[in-house]
């Protein structure tokens, strides 16, 4: 039989009566033509010549602006670049030219992961063969192999990186790194966008080390730096590094046609609003795809349904013959030459398909696929634009499709397609001075050169830290100088990553005799995924928990055949311990500051994989985590309560605090599970009903304080949320289902949230900072 | 709340590092000079000053009969004599170096984790001359000295490339490299590196019969000698930090002297292992070592000395005697290696050694004798023999093992 193209199967969608309603919007974007420039004049001939002989006899717009500003002007550049948009020249143009005009340059290139850099060394050193220059590129990693390490420092030209290779082993070692260091003219910084939160907010710090050895060698760098379509590209760069940056987003890259499709499933409960599931509708999509031999990447949201999906379509591999899956998963937590080898079979062409979490939205080089589906939003625009660049080769039409899921975010954003497609309000935030991140990035860089008195870190005045530490007795202040006093070597005890230090190892023993190591994962998502009995997935196999050794930080784990997947609840209990800022209004006061959470996961659901009923629970005994952090609350005085009667008020605020799940990470730009909201009836602090939203890293990370600040326009997006929600009565897909009292509780949600907006826009000068 | 403030509040969350001591007392210190120093003159050190640097340099001398373990200094003239006749190549050979050029050295750090912040806060080296041993130790009183530091180790111990030390080339002169480097615009330029590590030699000829290669091992059961109050070395870091702290120089001394006592053994093992090098084969068990550690110089003559004086002290261990074997072939005299495989084949031991031999008489049979069916009954007989001893060969001799024998098949199915 012949396989069904692309084309055909458009058409298929668009008439066929079981998915054709369903479609709310289709969006071409339609081909665009390439915008060049001729080489700048002051451009190498053999980097011509190199470009000529790969059919390149001009430069796209960005390519050219890049140029001019990065090697013409020395100027600190941040390149808006697109999936596929030719981003490389832009950076590898101004460091291959400066190199060959001065031979002792080196250029240090940072990659947010081991892989990416990986793929970028083939692809430089191809082109520097090309061009027949004495240039060498290597990468620095873990997999460096000793012999060759010293070289490396010594006489390698551009050393390709990951912030925590930088951050453990070139850093602290940089005395090894001399010419390196004395000759940096470029620090190059791929995928900022990346760099946002705590992961940001430590590479931040990273940097303020970097900078401060490279001067201390006498080398003041500029910066090349590119990142996807966010709000503000300039600023984070800024953020980041602490230098003054010039944008260039004039992307001249063609572009083939592009189908976007929302699709929302059908309503199959009108009165509660409820819709079909996200999961069955990606089966069906996906596997007609992969069934017509079109290369399909499907995005989830989390590793579970990575698995899950994967064990939908696991059928297609069973009639496969031959070793090669045609469909297989990818996501963190599988081991680094698993996820090689898949990435090798996505380019060959022999994987037809890949259900992927966000780990493949950065540059992992897997050439263009066909098609992409999006299980749910992914929670963010840029995400979005990144997950959509995986479909579409140059010249030929691709297909996104989005699909969307009850969740409240996802029914704003497939019935704004306007929001999605034209606006771009998502801002990417770090918070480089918060003081637990701060304080191990002073301690690291001690270690590596003495504090003078009068010496910033970064920006920052850190006198006080330093008095801290001094107090610890980890560093000495003799004369004018702070000097590191410790047997230890910091940065091995600080991860870039995430909050906890160690992860928890998965160890499969369904035969005892050969037990072996399958997985990892960190230390918090652990509490709520690999706890006694827990249901875990991997590779489409399940798993279930036997011991989580929580000491040892090990999972024994065997394989199960269940219809359930678990699901655990993490209690929190909060306290305020110091209120930074304040505003006052009528009936309601906001406040931001620092708190403390007590957490503790005590329960799991078993959850029936094919209707999603609850089926059964357990408990866990797992010790409570304890989280110093910042924290924007609003809290509701007596006279409140007494006007809208406790009852309503709590079903008010239980559904803002629904909305404010989904609207407040979007503004924000942070993972749904980087913030967390917690409505109570009575706080511990001000005996009132308050409602919570707070960092889920210690010491916070910016994102409530953010929300503080721009409490009106968060309060606006929950407003529009409700208001577009087409429901009657409010549903899972705007305020929520566990309130349903009697009366119009969605209007008494939005006439709560309305109440709010309209206090904040008369007394708009009420905020004061203590 | 004041950024101090916070800090304390959020002291669970932040990363401990080991605590050194405790909260300095700031007792009259004046910056830049040494407190207490009438105890550091009564210790032997002085303070020596550069650049508004201070450092305390301690002196101790002692006679070349003066027996520390195993041997007296004095000795280390008599091994350079017979060093000097020995031909043969070897790591350990003082070529025309004299006596006095070599520097015996050891360090002690703020750290064993190495990285820039891990400061050296003594350097200590020890020379034999024709009148005395001298022992000099460099010791930096406080982190802002290092200048003074590296300026008068680096001006008074310039001919520094002959280096004799324990472990030196992996820990503490990359160690003394980094540092260095802190303040190359300011101090001389490192000398050439230039090193005999006597811990590789430790391993090569102890490993075996010792619980571990440490220096206070090697100095217990190879050279006779054991400490008295001696201060362990993971203190230092420790002590070090109390003495920064306080300026007690009692805090320290200890450390001074257990660096002196290092250095005191590296002279009296650097004599004993050359003793055991330069012995013409003494027959002993330890000679096997010494032999295969001139075998990998390539000295074959040399190692066959060793080898000889083993067998004929009766050595009839199936190792001596294929490597012998392996070590006459490398010169040439196949009769005699073919003579040591076979008898390294007949004992048929459940060995390794018995399998290699077997290999080499395969090999001898199928290129050099011609006679591909007796090369066929060794190569299947080794193959046999591993099976049933479950001995394995390397991977990569079992690879050739397999393309031996069914070449060798091959080769008889022709001929038949």
């Amino acid at each position: 039989m012949k396989k069904q193209s692309l084309q055909e199967l458009m058409q298929w969608m668009k008439t066929d009566p079981s998915i054709a309603p369903n479609i709310e919007f289709w969006h071409t974007v339609d081909e665009r033509p390439a915008k060049t420039a001729a080489y700048p004049d002051q451009l190498h001939e053999r980097l011509r010549a190199g470009l000529a002989a790969r059919g390149i006899d001009s430069l796209y717009t960005h390519q050219h602006s890049a140029f001019e500003e990065a090697y013409g002007q020395k100027n600190n550049v941040v390149t808006i670049t697109p999936t596929a948009s030719g981003k490389t020249l832009c950076y590898n143009l101004p460091v291959l030219q400066t190199i060959m005009d001065e031979p002792e340059a080196r250029a240090l290139y940072l990659f947010p992961t081991k892989a990416l850099a990986q793929d970028q060394k083939s692809e430089i050193n191809e082109f520097i063969e090309e061009i027949g220059a004495s240039i060498n590129s290597y990468t620095y990693d873990g997999d460096t192999p000793p012999t060759i390490r010293q070289s490396i420092r010594r006489a390698g030209h551009i050393v390709m990186t990951n912030p925590d290779m930088l951050h453990s082993a070139i850093l602290p070692h940089h005395t090894k790194w001399v010419s390196l260091f004395e000759h940096l003219r470029y620090i190059v910084i791929d995928e900022i966008h990346t760099y946002r939160g705590v992961f940001g907010s430590h590479v931040a710090n990273v940097l303020r080390r970097l900078l401060r050895i490279a001067r201390y060698y006498g080398a003041e760098p500029t910066f090349i730096t590119t990142s996807a379509t966010i709000a503000n590209p300039r600023e984070l760069a800024e953020t980041l590094t602490e230098q003054p940056f010039t944008l260039v987003d004039n992307n001249g890259a063609p572009q083939g046609k592009k189908h976007f499709v929302f699709y929302n499933p059908p309503v199959i409960n009108e009165a509660m609003n409820i819709r079909k599931g996200v999961l069955s509708e990606v089966n069906r999509l996906a596997n007609t795809f992969l069934e017509q031999h079109v290369q399909t990447i499907v995005f989830t949201k989390s590793r579970v349904m990575v698995e899950v999906i994967l064990s939908h379509l696991q059928h297609l591999n069973s009639r496969q013959t031959g070793q090669q899956s045609l469909v297989t998963g990818y996501r963190g937590g599988y081991l680094p030459n698993q996820r090689r080898a898949i990435e090798e079979g996505l380019r060959s062409g022999d994987i037809m398909g890949v259900i992927s979490t966000n780990a493949l939205e950065l540059g992992v080089d897997i050439g263009q696929l066909q098609v992409c589906i999006m299980s749910g939003y992914p929670g963010s625009i840029a995400s979005a634009w990144q997950q959509a660049g995986r479909a579409g080769r140059r010249q030929s039409e691709s297909l996104i499709v989005m699909i969307a899921s009850s969740n409240p975010i996802d029914q704003y954003m497939i019935q704004h397609s306007d929001y999605f497609l034209e606006k771009n309000p998502e801002t990417a935030r770090i918070h480089p001075d918060n003081l637990i991140i701060l304080v191990d990035h002073v301690k690291c860089a001690a270690f590596e050169l003495p504090f003078r008195d009068d010496d910033t870190f970064g920006g920052v005045d850190v006198r006080d830290v330093l008095e801290y530490l001094s107090e610890e007795n980890v560093v000495h202040h003799r004369g004018s100088k702070w000097y590191w006093m410790s047997d230890a070597f910091p940065a091995h005890g600080i991860s870039l990553r995430s909050a906890s230090q160690e992860n928890v190892v998965i160890i499969d023993q369904t035969v005892p005799s050969a037990s072996k190591v399958i997985g990892q994962m960190d230390r918090f998502s652990a509490m709520t995924l690999l706890h006694d009995e827990a249901i875990y997935i991997h590779q489409g196999v399940q798993y279930q928990v036997v011991y989580l050794d929580w000491d040892e930080k090990k999972a024994y784990v065997e394989e199960v055949r269940v219809d359930y997947y678990t699901d655990a609840n993490m209690a929190v209990e909060l306290k305020v311990l110091e209120e930074d800022k304040t505003a006052g209004y009528p009936s309601y006061h906001a406040g931001f500051g620092d708190v403390m959470v007590h957490a503790k996961v005590t329960i799991f659901k078993k959850i029936k994989l094919t209707t999603f009923e609850n089926i059964g629970s357990g408990t866990v005994h797992l010790p409570e985590e304890e989280l110093h952090t910042n924290a924007c609350w609003l809290h509701f005085p007596e006279e409140t309560v007494r006007e809208f009667g406790r009852d309503t008020l709590e079903q008010a605020m239980m559904g803002l605090a629904n909305v404010l799940r989904h609207t407040a990470p979007v503004r924000v730009m942070c993972d749904p599970s980087d913030i967390h909201v917690v409505p109570q009836m009575k706080a511990t602090h001000s005996e009132q009903p308050t409602i919570f939203l707070y960092d889920r890293y210690p010491g916070g990370v910016g994102l409530s304080s953010t929300i503080f600040t721009d409490l009106p326009d968060v309060l606006r997006d929950c407003a529009s949320l409700i208001e577009a929600c087409p429901c009657h009565d409010g549903c899972p897909s705007c305020i929520g289902s566990d309130i349903m009292l009697s009366g119009n509780t969605k209007a008494t949600v939005l006439a709560f949230i309305h109440r709010l907006q309209a206090e904040q826009e008369v007394s708009s000068t009420g905020e004061h900072e203590k | 709340m004041s950024m101090k403030n916070k800090l304390k509040r959020m002291k669970t969350h932040l990363q401990e590092e080991t605590p050194a001591a405790p909260a300095p007392p700031e007792e009259n210190r004046e910056e830049g000079s040494i407190l207490h120093l009438e105890e550091w003159k009564a210790f032997g050190a002085v303070p020596k000053h550069y650049d508004g640097e201070t450092i305390l340099k301690r002196t101790v001398t002692y006679p070349l009969d003066y027996i520390h373990g195993s041997a007296s200094f004095g000795e280390l003239f008599t091994v350079f004599d017979r060093w000097q006749q020995e031909p043969a190549f070897h790591p350990l050979h003082p070529e025309g170096r004299r006596p006095e050029d070599l520097l015996f050295f050891d360090t002690e750090t703020t750290g064993l984790k190495g990285g820039t912040g891990t400061t050296i806060f003594l350097l200590g080296g020890a020379r034999v001359y024709t009148d005395r041993v001298e022992v000099s130790q460099y010791f930096l009183p406080g982190p802002e000295h290092e200048v003074a530091l590296y300026h008068y180790f680096l001006t008074e111990c310039y001919s520094a490339e002959n280096l004799v030390t324990y472990n030196g080339k992996s820990f503490d002169w990359p160690q003394v490299q980094t540092r260095h480097t802190l303040v190359r615009n300011q101090v001389p330029k490192l000398p050439a590196f230039g090193h005999f590590d006597l811990l590789h030699a430790s391993r090569r000829l102890f490993a075996e019969r010792l619980e571990s290669c440490r220096l206070s091992v090697v100095e217990r059961d190879i050279l006779g000698f054991v400490r008295q109050d001696d201060t362990p070395g993971y203190l230092a870091p420790m002590l070090y930090f109390d003495y920064v702290n306080e300026g007690l120089p009692e805090f320290v001394t200890g450390i001074l002297e257990h660096n002196e006592q290092d250095i005191l053994s590296l002279i009296t093992l650097y004599i004993d292992i050359s003793k055991r090098i330069l012995a013409d084969g003494t027959g002993e068990k330890q000679s096997l070592a010494v032999a295969k550690w001139f075998d990998q110089q390539k000295e074959w003559t040399k190692s066959a000395q060793h080898y000889t004086a083993m067998v004929e002290n009766g050595d009839e261990d199936g190792e001596t005697m294929h490597r012998y074997g392996l070590n006459l072939k490398k010169q040439h005299r196949y009769a005699e290696a073919v003579s040591w495989f076979e008898k390294v084949w007949e004992r048929n031991e459940d060995s390794r050694y018995t399998l290699e031999a077997g290999v080499e008489l395969a090999k001898w049979e199928e290129h050099q004798a011609k006679h591909p069916e007796r090369a066929l009954l060794y190569a299947a007989g080794v193959q046999s023999k591993a099976e049933r001893a479950g001995i394995q060969l390397s991977t990569g001799k079992q690879a050739d093992l397999h393309k031996r024998l069914e070449r060798l098949m091959h080769k008889r199915g022709r001929t038949s």
